[in-house]
């Protein structure tokens, strides 16, 4: 029988969403190619910073180093993308909802399954060919292994982050119809502050240490300065058990918001 | 056993008035208005009955459901299937039960149909041996052979009604709900669809609770009856004593006449 410490009954979900994200082949190969241009671009964009600059290193960064971060937090982001679960709120709203209801399964883990089909194919498919071709052609500095277990370590954990928080956040659909909109804002806020944009290091030291009271910076800025080399020791024990914090601070949370939400629950007609 | 007590469900809606002055006004002030969508139904279903829950759109045969099946809770009274509470069990209760809603399919839209199937065997872990033999019988009954590699997206509505019913039914549900489940579907099909749950329900003792506006669906299958008009229920029992005391000699009859008195009840 099925309960909750059966894992098996998620797997199916995790499996069908690979099948999903690869049933359809012209967006399969548009997404690739999308892919390569974004990297293309910011790599010339940061080349063209430095030479400008004149100077080799800008806020402790080489040009090297630069390039390993916009690249390695451009596939960082690739690979989270799934934990955004837009689906969830967009099931509310639309009362689809009421079929993830009707499967003998916790709904937060139905929909945790949903998006890790999504990560496995982002990673081994859309990010991890192309971060080895980026570092065969020596635009990426490349990790030793231990460091690159650590790394993959600290996706996890920022994958599980954003999950639970993007799951919490899913809940204000309750509150508001448009949740379009608030989800775009969700994905600008996250984009900004976790830095998949540019290092948290470039931003004044005021906002940087804000930013750093944020659960964000745990989603893209602490795997990808593990890669980097820049978190070792102490620093890199702090950053892990700060990411463990905010997976408990927002699993914990989606549990409660959950309860309360479900009974909110309208599914009206069909 | 389905015992439903006392069953009142009440949804806030926000009233919004219309017409720009309108729109401006519902910026800053919302007035709440209270819907009740059922209103203290009671009754009981035994074990291996066919129930046809009929009454007019927007009657609250829906929302009843829903809160059958564990989806909605109920504003106040219980419902109690097998002895558990759906709502507060949910996940054990959709465990022992099949749904299918008419209007809303819970199939693999991206995916060919016979993998929907393995993943629903996936999830409530039915047995290799159970599966093929019940996959035989519902493909036998249901005509799914031709389209089972098919996407789901590609289905005609009386091939996607079928596959979803045959979905409901792979893990041998206790309790079968099935919300419209003719709903815009061809003379052949609705055939196929009502001799599937006659089926189940003579071999295996399959309850099922049936909500349709096609009243040959409820001739043809259900000896229990029960109607609601506005949220409350007006006849509980079986089909000739509900001719009987209306007076008439068919189900078409009587239905309009009931539909007909909640309408007049209402200007």
């Amino acid at each position: 029988m099925c309960n909750k410490i059966n894992l098996r009954c998620y797997l199916p979900f995790v499996v069908s969403q690979v099948k999903i994200a690869l049933a359809y082949r012209m967006a399969f190969f548009v997404r690739i190619l999308s892919n390569l241009f974004t990297v293309m671009i910011t790599w010339y964009l940061w080349n063209a910073i430095y030479r400008s600059f004149g100077r080799a290193t800008m806020n402790g960064f080489t040009f090297q180093e630069m390039a390993t971060y916009v690249i390695v937090s451009f596939f960082v982001t690739v690979m989270l993308a799934p934990a955004q679960a837009d689906e969830v709120s967009y099931a509310i709203a639309d009362g689809s909802v009421a079929v993830s209801l009707l499967r003998p399964l916790d709904f937060c883990g139905l929909y945790l399954a949903q998006s890790l089909g999504g990560f496995l194919v982002n990673t081994l498919v859309f990010s991890a060919p192309f971060l080895i071709l980026f570092g065969k052609m020596g635009k990426l500095i490349l990790p030793t292994p231990q460091r690159l277990l650590l790394f993959l370590a600290s996706v996890g954990l920022g994958y599980l982050i954003m999950f639970y928080f993007s799951f919490c956040f899913s809940m204000l659909v309750f509150y508001t119809t448009y949740f379009f909109g608030i989800n775009m804002a969700k994905a600008v806020t996250i984009r900004l502050c976790s830095g998949a944009l540019i290092p948290l290091s470039f931003f004044p030291d005021a906002i940087e240490k804000m930013f750093s009271f944020l659960p964000f910076s745990s989603m893209v800025y602490t795997p990808v300065m593990i890669w980097l080399g820049k978190l070792e020791g102490t620093a890199l024990c702090t950053q892990f058990v700060i990411q463990l914090f905010w997976v408990l601070i927002f699993f914990v949370l989606s549990k409660f918001c959950w309860r309360a939400a479900v009974r909110r629950i309208t599914v009206l007609g069909g | 056993m389905i015992i439903v007590e006392h069953l009142t469900k009440q949804f806030v809606t926000v009233k919004r008035s219309h017409g720009v002055a309108g729109a401006v006004k519902s910026l800053f002030t919302r007035e709440k208005v209270v819907k009740e969508a059922v209103h203290d139904i009671s009754f009981r279903i035994g074990d291996g009955e066919v129930v046809g829950y009929i009454g007019s759109n927007g009657a609250g045969k829906s929302t009843t459901i829903k809160m059958m099946t564990g989806i909605l809770v109920p504003t106040s009274g219980t419902v109690e299937v097998d002895g558990i509470e759906p709502y507060r069990k949910r996940e054990e209760n959709a465990r022992r039960i099949g749904v299918v809603f008419g209007q809303r399919t819970q199939l693999w839209w991206d995916l060919p149909l016979a993998d929907t199937f393995l993943v629903l065997r996936e999830i409530y872990q039915v047995p290799q041996k159970e599966f093929r033999e019940r996959m035989d019988f519902l493909y036998d009954l249901l005509g799914i052979g031709d389209f089972e590699n098919s996407s789901v997206r590609t289905l005609s509505l009386g091939q996607r009604m079928r596959a979803d019913l045959a979905a409901a039914l792979l893990h041998n549900p206790k309790v079968l709900y099935l919300d419209e489940p003719t709903i815009g579907l061809d003379v052949l099909v609705k055939d196929k669809i009502r001799g599937a749950i006659r089926e189940m329900n003579k071999s295996f003792g399959t309850t099922v609770i049936l909500t349709t506006h096609d009243l040959v669906d409820i001739e043809e299958l259900c000896g229990h009856i029960i109607i609601i008009d506005e949220g409350k229920k007006i006849y509980d029992g079986d089909l000739e004593h509900l001719k009987c005391e209306y007076q008439e000699a068919d189900l078409t009859s009587v239905v309009k006449k009931i539909y007909r008195k909640g309408e007049a009840a209402h200007v």
